[in-house]
C-alpha cells in the first residue's frame, strides 16, 4: 500500500530564511515576483510564502486536504486528490469557473487573471518528485528542519510527540489534523493559529460533507417529486372531469324536474 | 409600433448606447482577459456576472416553471394565457444566463467539458446539467408556438402528446437547480456572513425563486401592457401575487426559525452596514409586499399589485447579491465593486433579452392561447336530453 | 454595496421609464383609471370553438335540433367576447310565430338595446327559464334562449353555417370587428394599437364605443 506523504511545518524552528520560497520558485519554474520574499503573497506565480508576525514566521501554501473542497466542487473534475497525498490540477479539463477558489477554506488557489488562457495555480506538493520517491523541493531546501517531509502517519506522531515533550513551547493543537477534515500539511506553533494568519474555527468535518448532505437528498426529491407531480396531475385532472360530469348530471336532473 | 425602425424613441437610443458599450466591453474581455476587464481578484473570484447574471437571472426566470406547474400539473386552466409569455421569458432568461457565464468562465471554449467530464459530487456539475436540460425543455415547451406560426400541425400533435411529461421534467429540473444555486454556497460556511449562511440555503433559494417567478409574471404583464397595450388579466395577476406572497411568508418564517434555532439572532443586533442590508432585504422583499398583498383590496388594485411586484423583485435581487457578494465581502475583508466592463456586459445582456422578447412576440403567437387542434368540443349534447315541456 | 447598486439601477430604470411616459403624456398601465384596458381580458381564439351540431346564422344566433325535433336557439360566443358579458332582457313570447330575421332576443348594452334575430322560422314553444337577466356564461350550453317548433328547418338550415364554415365565418367576423372597432371606438388604444400590433381585440371592446356605434354594430353584425 502506498503511504500518504505530507509535511510538518514547525513555526518554532522557522527562521524565515526564504530557502523554501526560492526552491519552490525554481522547482515550478516561476518568475520572480517580489524583491523581498517576506512581503510577497500567494499568487499565480508564487505557490508558497513566508509571512512575518513579529518574531514569528508563518509559511503558507496549499494544505492538501484529505477531502478537499476544490476536488469536490469542480464540475469537470479538474482537481484530483492523489493517493500519495498531493491535490493536483489538470488544466485540460478546467473550464475556468473558479468555484475551487471560492470554495477553498484556506483561500489557496490562485488564478492567472491576466492570461487569455488562464489556469488555476497552486502548490501541488511537488507531485512529480514524490512519484520518483523524492521529497518536496521546499523541505529539501529547509536548513533548520522547520519543514519536515515524510509519511503523513509518522508526521502526526512526531507532531504529537513535540507538543507533549514541550508543552510550554507549543500551543497545544495541531493545525491540519482535524481542521476541515484534516490535511496533508500539519502546522504546530507557539501561538494560536489565527494569530499567524491561518483560518481558525474551520469545521472539524470535511467541507464537502456539507454539500453532500444536500446532494444526497436529490434522488429522494426527484422520485418523490415525480410521484407527487404525477399524482397531483392525475388528481386535479380527475377533479375537473368529475366537476364536469356533475354539471352534466345537474343539468339532466334539472331538466327531469321540469 | 411597426412604423419604422429608424424612428428614434428614448429607450431605443438608450438600448443602442448600452449595446455598443456592451460590445466594446465584450471586446476588452475577450482580448485582454478577465484581469483587465473585471474587478475580480483571487480574494473575490465571483462577482457581478455570477451574482447577478447567473443567480438573479435564473431566479427571475422561475416564472416559467411556476406557471407551468399551475396550468399543467394543477390543471388550473384559467392561468393558461400567462404560460406562454412566462415560458418565453424563462427561455430567454436561461439563454442569457448562459451567455453571461461565457463571459465569466476563464476558459469558455471548454464549457462542453461538463457534458463528458463528470464529477457527480459537484453542485456546479448538477446545476450545469439541469440548466442544459431545462433549457432544452423550455425550448420544447415553447416549440408549439413556433409550429403554430409555421402551421405544422402534425409535429405539433406529437409534441402535445409528450407535453405533460416534458412539463413535469421541467418542474423537477427547475426544483433541482433553483435550489442547487443555493447549495453552491453550502461549502463555504466560514467564508459567509452568518446571517446568510444556512444549511437551508437551497430551500430558501427554491422558495424565493417561486415567489419571484410569480412576481416576475406580474411585472412582465405590466411591462408588455405598457409597451404593446396587451390587456392585463388582472384577476390572474392578483392570483399570482397571492401565491407569491404565500411563498414569501413561508420563506421568511423558515428563515426566522432557522436564525433563532441556530442562535444567530444576536447578529441582528450588531449594527453594521451588513446588518442593515439584511434588514433592507427583509423590509423590501417581505414586509412591504406582505403588507400590501395580504389585503384583497390592495391585491386587486393595479397600482399596488405593480408596486408589490417591484418590491418582491427588488427584495429578491438584494437577497441574491447579498448571499453572493455582501456576505462574502463582509467576512473576507476583501472589497469588490464591479467594473464598468462587468456592468455594461450585464446591461447589454438584459437589453438583448428584452429586444429578443419583443421580436419574438411580434412574430409568434405568444399572447394567444393554445390553438385547439382537437375537433370542436361538443357542449351541446348535455342539453339534448329528454325535456318535458310545460305546455 | 453591490447589492445597493443593483437595486438602485433596477429602480432607476423603472423611474426613468415613468418619466419618459410622463413626458409623452401617457400613463403607465399601473396608473390608468378604472375601466381601462387593464381590467378587460383579451379576446382569444376560443371564440372559434363552436359545437359540431349547431347551425349558425349571419346574425350570430345559433340553432340546433334536439331529438324531439324542436330547435334550440341561442347567441354565440363571438358576441360575448365583443360586447362583454351581456344578459338577455327579453325573448319572443311562447306561442308567437317568428319568421327568420324577426327579433327573437333583446339585450341591453349600457343604455342601448340590441336586437338579435331569429335564424329560423317557427313557433316559440319554450323559454329557458334561467336565461332572462342573467349574464351569459355558457352560450352553447346552459345559457340557450328558446326552443322553437320550426318550419322547413331542413331547408332553412342550408342557409346557415355549419362545422368548419362556422370557424371560417367567425374568423372573417373577427377581422370585420377589428375594422369596425377602429372606426367607432372612442379609445383607439383599445382597438387600434393592439390590432396593428398583430394582436387581439380586447374582450368587451365594443362596450366602449359610442351609443351610435351600438346601432351600427347591430346593423353590421346582427342582421340575418
Amino acid at each position: 500500500m502506498i503511504k500518504q506523504k505530507g509535511m510538518l511545518y514547525d513555526v518554532t524552528l522557522c527562521v524565515g530564511c526564504g530557502s523554501c520560497y526560492n526552491a519552490c520558485k525554481e522547482q515550478n519554474k516561476l518568475p520572480a515576483t517580489n524583491k523581498d520574499y517576506l512581503k510577497d503573497h500567494l499568487s499565480d506565480k508564487t505557490f508558497t510564502v513566508i509571512e512575518q508576525y513579529g518574531e514569528l514566521y508563518s509559511r503558507k501554501n496549499c494544505m492538501h486536504c484529505k477531502e478537499p473542497a476544490c476536488v469536490s466542487v469542480c464540475p469537470v473534475g479538474a482537481f484530483t486528490k492523489t493517493e500519495l497525498g498531493p491535490v493536483i490540477y489538470d488544466v485540460n479539463k478546467c473550464i475556468g469557473c473558479r468555484y475551487c477558489m471560492q470554495a477553498c477554506p484556506h483561500k489557496v488557489p490562485r488564478y492567472e487573471w491576466t492570461s487569455l488562457n488562464p489556469r488555476v495555480r497552486k502548490c501541488i506538493l511537488c507531485y512529480d518528485r514524490l512519484k520518483k520517491g523524492l521529497p518536496t523541493a521546499c523541505s529539501e531546501a529547509c536548513p533548520t528542519g522547520a519543514t519536515l517531509f515524510g509519511d503523513l502517519d509518522d508526521l502526526v506522531i512526531e507532531a504529537k510527540k513535540r507538543l507533549k515533550e514541550n508543552p510550554s513551547t507549543y500551543y497545544q493543537s495541531i493545525y491540519g489534523l482535524k481542521d476541515a477534515g484534516g490535511s496533508s500539511i500539519l502546522v504546530i506553533s507557539p501561538v494560536p493559529f489565527e494569530q499567524l494568519g491561518f483560518t481558525s474555527h474551520l469545521p472539524g468535518e470535511p467541507l464537502p460533507k456539507l454539500t453532500a448532505n444536500a446532494m444526497e437528498k436529490i434522488p429522494g426529491v426527484v422520485s418523490v417529486g415525480a410521484l407527487c407531480l404525477g399524482g397531483l396531475y392525475w388528481l386535479t385532472k380527475r377533479k375537473n372531469e368529475i366537476a364536469k360530469e356533475e354539471r352534466l348530471q345537474k343539468k339532466e336532473s334539472r331538466s327531469h324536474e321540469k | 409600433m411597426k412604423n419604422s425602425i429608424l424612428k428614434f424613441t428614448f429607450w431605443k437610443v438608450v438600448a443602442v448606447i448600452i449595446i455598443v458599450a456592451g460590445l466594446y466591453s465584450a471586446f476588452i474581455r475577450f482580448t485582454q482577459g478577465l484581469g483587465a476587464s473585471t474587478n475580480l481578484s483571487d480574494a473575490f473570484p465571483w462577482g457581478l456576472w455570477i451574482g447577478f447574471d447567473m443567480l438573479c437571472g435564473v431566479g427571475l426566470a422561475a416564472g416559467g416553471f411556476a406557471i407551468c406547474a399551475v396550468t399543467h400539473i394543477f390543471n388550473v386552466e384559467k392561468f393558461k394565457p400567462l404560460a406562454r409569455p412566462a415560458i418565453l421569458t424563462a427561455f430567454l432568461g436561461y439563454i442569457l444566463a448562459v451567455c453571461g457565464l461565457m463571459f465569466d468562465l476563464g476558459r469558455p471554449w471548454a464549457i462542453w467539458h461538463a457534458i463528458i467530464m463528470w464529477n457527480t459530487h459537484s453542485v456546479m456539475f448538477e446545476v450545469a446539467w439541469c440548466v442544459m436540460l431545462y433549457s432544452t425543455v423550455l425550448f420544447l415547451e415553447f416549440f408549439p408556438v413556433v409550429l403554430e406560426r409555421f402551421k405544422l400541425p402534425k409535429i405539433l400533435k406529437i409534441i402535445k402528446r409528450v407535453s405533460i411529461p416534458i412539463m413535469m421534467l421541467g418542474i423537477l429540473l427547475s426544483t433541482l437547480h433553483q435550489s442547487s444555486l443555493g447549495s453552491l454556497y453550502l461549502i463555504m460556511p466560514e467564508k459567509m456572513h452568518p446571517l446568510w449562511y444556512s444549511p437551508l440555503l437551497p430551500v430558501f433559494f427554491y422558495l424565493s425563486a417561486i415567489s419571484t417567478g410569480f412576481a416576475m409574471v406580474i411585472f412582465e404583464a405590466f411591462l408588455s401592457a405598457r409597451a404593446y397595450n396587451h390587456g392585463l388579466k388582472l384577476n390572474l395577476l392578483s392570483a399570482c401575487s397571492f401565491i407569491s406572497i404565500i411563498f414569501i411568508i413561508i420563506n421568511f418564517t423558515l428563515k426566522i426559525v432557522y436564525l433563532s434555532m441556530s442562535g444567530k439572532l444576536q447578529y441582528l443586533l450588531i449594527l453594521s452596514p451588513v446588518t442593515y442590508l439584511f434588514y433592507l432585504e427583509i423590509l423590501i422583499g417581505t414586509i412591504v409586499p406582505a403588507f400590501f398583498l395580504s389585503s384583497r383590496k390592495f391585491r386587486e388594485d393595479k397600482k399596488y399589485l405593480y408596486f408589490s411586484s417591484v418590491f418582491i423583485i427588488s427584495g429578491f435581487l438584494l437577497n441574491r447579491i447579498n448571499v453572493s457578494i455582501t456576505s462574502l465581502a463582509a467576512m473576507s475583508k476583501a472589497s469588490y465593486f464591479p467594473s464598468i466592463t462587468e456592468i455594461s456586459v450585464t446591461m447589454m445582456l438584459v437589453v438583448i433579452g428584452m429586444w429578443a422578447f419583443k421580436l419574438i412576440i411580434q412574430n409568434f403567437p405568444v399572447f394567444s392561447e393554445e390553438l385547439e387542434l382537437e375537433k370542436p368540443v361538443s357542449v351541446i349534447e348535455s342539453i339534448s336530453k329528454p325535456l318535458t315541456l310545460s305546455e | 454595496m453591490v447589492a445597493i447598486f443593483v437595486l438602485i439601477t433596477f429602480l432607476l430604470f423603472i423611474a426613468i421609464d415613468w418619466l419618459v411616459l410622463k413626458s409623452q403624456k401617457k400613463k403607465h398601465p399601473a396608473f390608468e383609471n378604472g375601466t381601462s384596458i387593464a381590467d378587460i381580458a383579451v379576446f382569444t381564439k376560443e371564440i372559434f370553438r363552436a359545437p359540431l351540431e349547431i347551425f349558425l346564422s349571419k346574425g350570430h344566433t345559433w340553432a340546433q335540433k334536439n331529438e324531439y325535433g324542436l330547435i334550440k336557439i341561442g347567441i354565440d360566443e363571438f358576441i360575448l367576447k365583443a360586447l362583454g358579458k351581456i344578459a338577455i332582457t327579453k325573448t319572443a313570447e311562447t306561442g308567437h310565430v317568428v319568421k327568420k330575421g324577426d327579433v327573437i332576443f333583446e339585450a341591453s348594452v349600457g343604455n342601448k338595446t340590441l336586437n338579435f334575430r331569429s335564424p329560423v322560422q317557427g313557433t316559440v314553444k319554450f323559454i329557458n327559464p334561467l336565461i332572462l337577466n342573467k349574464k351569459i356564461n355558457d352560450p352553447y350550453g346552459d345559457d340557450w334562449g328558446v326552443l322553437m317548433a320550426a318550419e322547413n328547418f331542413s331547408e332553412i338550415k342550408n342557409s346557415l353555417f355549419t362545422g368548419n364554415d362556422i370557424r371560417k365565418f367567425l374568423k372573417e367576423e373577427f377581422s370585420r370587428l377589428k375594422d369596425f372597432l377602429h372606426k367607432h371606438t372612442l379609445r383607439p388604444e383599445l382597438a387600434g394599437a393592439t390590432m396593428f400590433d398583430g394582436g387581439n381585440v380586447v374582450e368587451g371592446a365594443v362596450s366602449s364605443i359610442t351609443a351610435q356605434g351600438i346601432d351600427e354594430f347591430e346593423k353590421d353584425f346582427l342582421t340575418v
